[in-house]
């Protein structure tokens, strides 16, 4: 508790929720098999698409890939500041000013499959799941160890 | 042994659970998990066979103190050099557990999936659990210990290469369609309250794969290697009796994990009422 409170009040990480955002980052890029700059292209355009729809923070967005049994889950996940008002042409200017940045509309959009947790998870949050099934991939892989023959990896 | 004839074939024997104890990473405590389960288990009256696949390697004999008796290998069953009864050895602290060792001399890749299956198929009528010790690494000798087993166990440690390379595990298993459960082994619940380590729901959370069992790190365990006399068959240590408990799940007991609540601090307890913890 003392360790969650210095956190968030001081700003201080422990090594512990360190250790645990690193390892989100690296199973991400693990399990989809995205390199770095693919995965920030990837944010990126995920960013510009979000905008389209929704009033949303930059640094907000979190993506993961969950594991659920055989298959993999994409969680995209990010605050949602403000609905998008529907805007005309003639007043999108004044209409975008008036944001109030601070105010988090309870918004939640969820594509796929619904779960308890899941759902409470997107109180707050435009929470966007797309399931993608990733086992094929995998049986791909361990196909491909198979194939190899020893020492044809080490080239 | 009771008659259950559910695998059809007439004999009248249950044919044996089998499982590969793996973890990607090396040195995470697979060999003694292997030893000390495979103990707990004999000690819970349940015949059991502990194999080592780590051909070139050979580490589960000294673990469990047999490194004397061993005359022939898992190899030398394959190749029929001798019958599969000649190659396993008994515990000496246990009626229940045998050992069939690995070759020290051989290469990894000297038996292949097809054979190891058909080696541990031999067993499978003799025994109630058979426990395959993988080697490190997700290459073919890791693969030729998957081959035989119908479930895995996963061993990591609550730190991130340890994790990440179960991650990697924990997909290729899926893909290969055997459902791995989890063993926190080597957890230091002071470190986890000072916020210097992972806890056990962070492993969980990150892994997303059933857990069995969690295995406080112990001196004892360092102790029953130096002595040959796997952990399990000290009932004062901590290590000893959280293998014990893992026994008692896989023989399909309703044991709660609760021993990790020890981690959580009174006021850990009440930050988690008042949410911030």
């Amino acid at each position: 508790m003392f360790n969650a409170l210095r956190e968030r009040i001081f700003g201080i990480k422990t090594s512990q929720s360190q250790a645990k955002s690193r390892l989100h980052l690296v199973l991400v890029q693990d399990r989809s098999g995205l390199s770095g700059d693919e995965m920030s292209d990837f944010r990126l355009d995920l960013l510009n698409v979000l905008k389209k729809y929704f009033v949303i923070s930059d640094s907000g967005l979190e993506v993961s890939y969950q594991r659920e049994s055989a298959s993999t889950t994409l969680m995209i996940n990010s605050p949602v500041l403000r609905r998008k008002p529907t805007i005309l042409p003639s007043n999108k200017d004044t209409a975008n000013k008036n944001i109030p940045n601070k105010d988090k509309n309870k918004v939640a959009v969820e594509a796929g499959k619904d779960k308890n947790e899941d759902a409470k998870k997107a109180v707050g949050n435009a929470y966007v799941k797309v399931e993608a099934k990733d086992a094929d991939k995998d049986k791909d892989l361990a196909k491909d160890l198979a194939d190899k023959k020893p020492g044809v990896a080490q080239a | 042994m009771s008659l259950m004839n559910s695998n059809g074939d007439g004999t009248g024997k249950k044919l044996g659970e089998t499982y590969v104890v793996t973890s990607g990473k090396g040195g995470v405590g697979k060999t003694t998990v292997t030893a000390s389960l495979g103990a707990a288990l004999a000690l819970r009256g349940k015949r059991t066979l502990v194999v080592d696949a780590d051909i070139g390697l050979r580490n589960l004999d000294v673990i469990l103190g047999l490194e004397s008796r061993v005359v022939f290998n898992i190899v030398d069953v394959a190749k029929r050099v001798c019958k599969p009864s000649q190659a396993v050895i008994k515990s000496k602290k246990s009626n229940n557990l045998y050992l069939l060792p690995a070759s020290q001399t051989d290469e990894k890749d000297v038996i292949n999936e097809e054979e190891i299956r058909k080696v541990i198929e031999q067993y499978r009528r003799e025994f109630n659990y058979i426990l395959i010790d993988s080697p490190a690494g997700i290459e073919q000798g890791f693969k030729n210990a998957c081959a035989a087993a119908d479930k895995a166990l996963i061993v990591t440690n609550p730190e991130v290469a340890s994790i990440r390379d179960a991650d990697r595990v924990v997909g290729i298993l899926h893909a290969r369609s055997i459902e791995p459960q989890l063993i926190i082994n080597r957890i230091d619940f002071n470190m986890v309250r000072r916020g210097d380590m992972l806890s056990v729901a962070d492993v969980q959370d990150i892994l997303g794969i059933d857990l069995i069992g969690v295995v406080e790190r112990d001196e004892e365990v360092i102790v029953a290697a130096n002595t040959g006399e796997p952990v399990a068959f000290n009932p004062k240590s901590q290590a000893g009796q959280a293998f014990l408990r893992i026994a008692r799940r896989l023989c399909g007991e309703d044991v709660p994990i609760a021993n990790y609540v020890k981690g959580v601090s009174f006021w850990g307890r009440l930050g988690r009422r008042l949410g911030v913890a």
